[in-house]
């Protein structure tokens, strides 16, 4: 019986250590995956982050949250940058933020600010792929897109949720798709999902990058 | 023969009376310190300024920081690291292997990891004796004296290998051990040695393997540092079961009567973790298709939270026995109910499911299939296995 034992925990640790290999390492020592590139001339921002293959099958309202953030598992992509010092560098660029609301907004209600593109790239992905093509309904279609910053600094502190950019208007992210009001992806009117035809595979790092309109 | 006596009777009150004074000496010095500690910290502005900056650094989990804080003190740069460790031990929330990898970072591999390994020492050592000074008496005063002597009894013979458990296991804190174990009657070093070898691992992986594994491999290696803790916890609770089976077969035996053991019924444990953990997988199914569910929770915890609450339920009716033909049916269903429920993304939705309960999804979705493929087999043969065992037994 104790030589069973030890064969199957030698054989479900050399499966561990078979996964160790295969974790798919997409570490760059020569990136600081943690930093965030401004470019004020061009009117960008960009964040790093990962794709959370979860969500290919999965809808959320969340696209890009900070790793540190309470939606960090909820999201399509986990940033490796705080939600703050996004903000920051949005105001840094130029960027003016709505700031409309105080606290959150009742489902069926939109954020307003100045209008971002919002775009993709990673490892052999050089040229930079739009949202609405990273994006897909359920039925294969595009989403719509149109991202405004909508800042609100102080209720993303606030919420704790570390949201960069949300797939609908939202009273705690920093950028936010007005083109579906709060409350409408969760309640599936669209449902918004990563494309597996265009986005990259789990774990992959991309880049996202905020264009001021 | 009488002097000789009356010489020990006179001898032992005195150690008594000598043991006690030093006692209060001591915790006349470590109340000292405190209060003079907590004096300097108000009265004085720039203290209070840099202990706060100090918690904040910590706080942020910013390694560069840290890096930078301990690198300017250039020759002292040791010395501060080991204050630092101290600091963070006695202040038990700080997570220590931020100063750990700075260590490695700042002197070399291995010159950091003796460095970080005898501060670290340092500070359980301290943890230990201002928990044995300061609260050993009030635990004597609170527990009644049986039960006391049950716990002494344990830890005297456990008390190492409980040491050596916790101290592996990465989401234990190291400080709170060091406090609780002060409080309790076991030698100091049999503590010392225990915090010693427990310590090393973590030591080596934060400032050797650390810098070199990154992310899920990182945490894989966790896992089987756990794996081996675990493992040694099993042996623990086989061994303060056998001994407490001994005690009460001689207590039957004295009185004159027979005791029949039922012994751990492991084929029993094996087959209920299996079993729930599989209708677990599908309720999990089941609440990520509803939308308003994934919204608002987090839907991982709905598989570990059905997993927990069903293995106790189960295991709080012993009579309940989950025997083969149970397993097979069990494992077909609810391999065809999951299929059914997540459709074409087999290989994503429950690797998700447990992997977002987590939160780490940092390591791919890969190593989580491999894991539960695994559990899926193993557990199948396993409680296959026993029970067959168990049964091939009994006729026997």
């Amino acid at each position: 019986m104790k030589k069973i034992l030890v064969g199957i925990l030698a054989g479900v640790m050399a499966l561990s250590l078979c996964a160790c290999g295969g974790g798919g390492d997409t570490s760059d020592s020569d990136v600081d995956y943690k930093e965030i590139i401004t470019d004020k001339d061009a009117g960008t921002v960009s964040v790093y982050g990962t794709v959370n293959g979860m969500f290919f099958d999965q809808s959320t309202m969340h696209f890009m949250v900070y790793e540190g953030g309470s939606m960090a598992e909820k999201c399509m992509v986990k940033a490796f940058a705080d939600s703050q010092d996004f903000y920051d560098a949005m105001m840094e660029i130029g960027g003016k933020p709505g700031n409309e609301t105080t606290d959150k907004i009742a489902d069926g209600e939109f954020v307003k600010g100045q209008p971002v593109d919002v775009t993709i790239t990673w490892d052999g992905q050089d040229d930079p792929v739009s949202w609405e093509d990273f994006t897909k309904l359920e039925d294969g279609s595009k989403a719509k897109m149109d991202f405004v910053f909508g800042g609100n600094k102080q209720n993303n502190e606030t919420a704790g949720s570390g949201c960069i950019a949300c797939n609908n208007s939202c009273w705690a992210g920093i950028t936010s798709n007005k083109a579906y009001a709060f409350g409408d992806v969760d309640a599936m009117k669209p449902g918004v999902y990563l494309n597996d035809k265009v986005a990259p595979a789990d774990g992959t790092v991309v880049k996202v990058t905020f264009t001021l309109k | 023969m009488e002097n000789t006596n009356e010489t020990v009777k006179n001898v032992a009150p005195k150690d008594e009376a000598k043991k006690r004074r030093n006692k209060w000496i001591g915790r006349g010095i470590i109340i000292g310190l405190f209060v003079l500690a907590i004096v300097i910290y108000f009265a004085v502005p720039s203290v209070h300024s840099s202990i706060g900056a100090i918690i904040e650094m910590f706080k942020s989990g910013d390694f560069d920081r840290m890096h930078d804080f301990i690198a300017k003190y250039g020759k002292w740069a040791m010395l501060v690291s080991t204050l630092l460790m101290i600091f963070q031990s006695i202040a038990a929330p700080l997570p220590a292997f931020f100063i750990t990898l700075t260590n490695a970072n700042l002197f070399g591999w291995w010159q950091g990891c003796i460095l970080s390994w005898v501060s670290s020492m340092i500070g359980a050592v301290m943890c230990f004796y201002i928990a044995r000074i300061l609260g050993r008496d009030i635990v004597e005063k609170i527990c009644t004296k049986g039960a006391l002597l049950q716990i002494e009894e344990f830890f005297a013979k456990y008390g190492k290998k409980c040491i050596l458990i916790a101290r592996l296991l990465p989401f234990i804190s190291f400080d709170v051990v060091s406090y609780a174990a002060g409080l309790t009657a076991m030698d100091f070093w049999g503590f010392f040695i225990a915090t010693g070898v427990g310590q090393m691992p973590a030591c080596i992986v934060y400032s050797y393997v650390g810098g070199m594994l990154t992310g899920g491999a990182r945490l894989m290696f966790m896992g089987l540092v756990c794996l081996f803790a675990l493992a040694i916890l099993v042996i623990v609770i086989k061994q303060a079961f056998t001994a407490s089976e001994k005690r009460k077969m001689e207590a039957a035996k004295a009185a004159g009567t027979e005791y029949k053991t039922e012994g751990i019924n492991i084929a029993r444990g094996v087959s209920k973790v299996y079993n729930t953990a599989l209708w677990a997988m599908v309720v999990g199914l089941i609440a990520m298709r509803v939308p308003s569910l994934t919204a608002a929770w987090n839907v991982g915890w709905v598989f570990y939270g059905v997993w927990i609450l069903a293995l106790m339920i189960t295991l709080l009716i012993r009579k309940l026995d989950f025997g083969v033909k149970f397993t097979l049916i069990n494992t077909v269903a609810s391999g065809i109910l999951t299929f059914v429920l997540a459709g074409s993304a087999i290989m994503r939705k429950p690797a998700g499911l447990v992997r977002m309960g987590l939160c780490m999804s940092s390591v791919s979705l890969d190593v989580f299939n491999m894991i539960l493929a695994a559990f899926v087999v193993v557990g199948l043969f396993l409680s296959i296995g026993l029970w067959t065992h168990k049964n091939k037994k009994k006729d026997d």
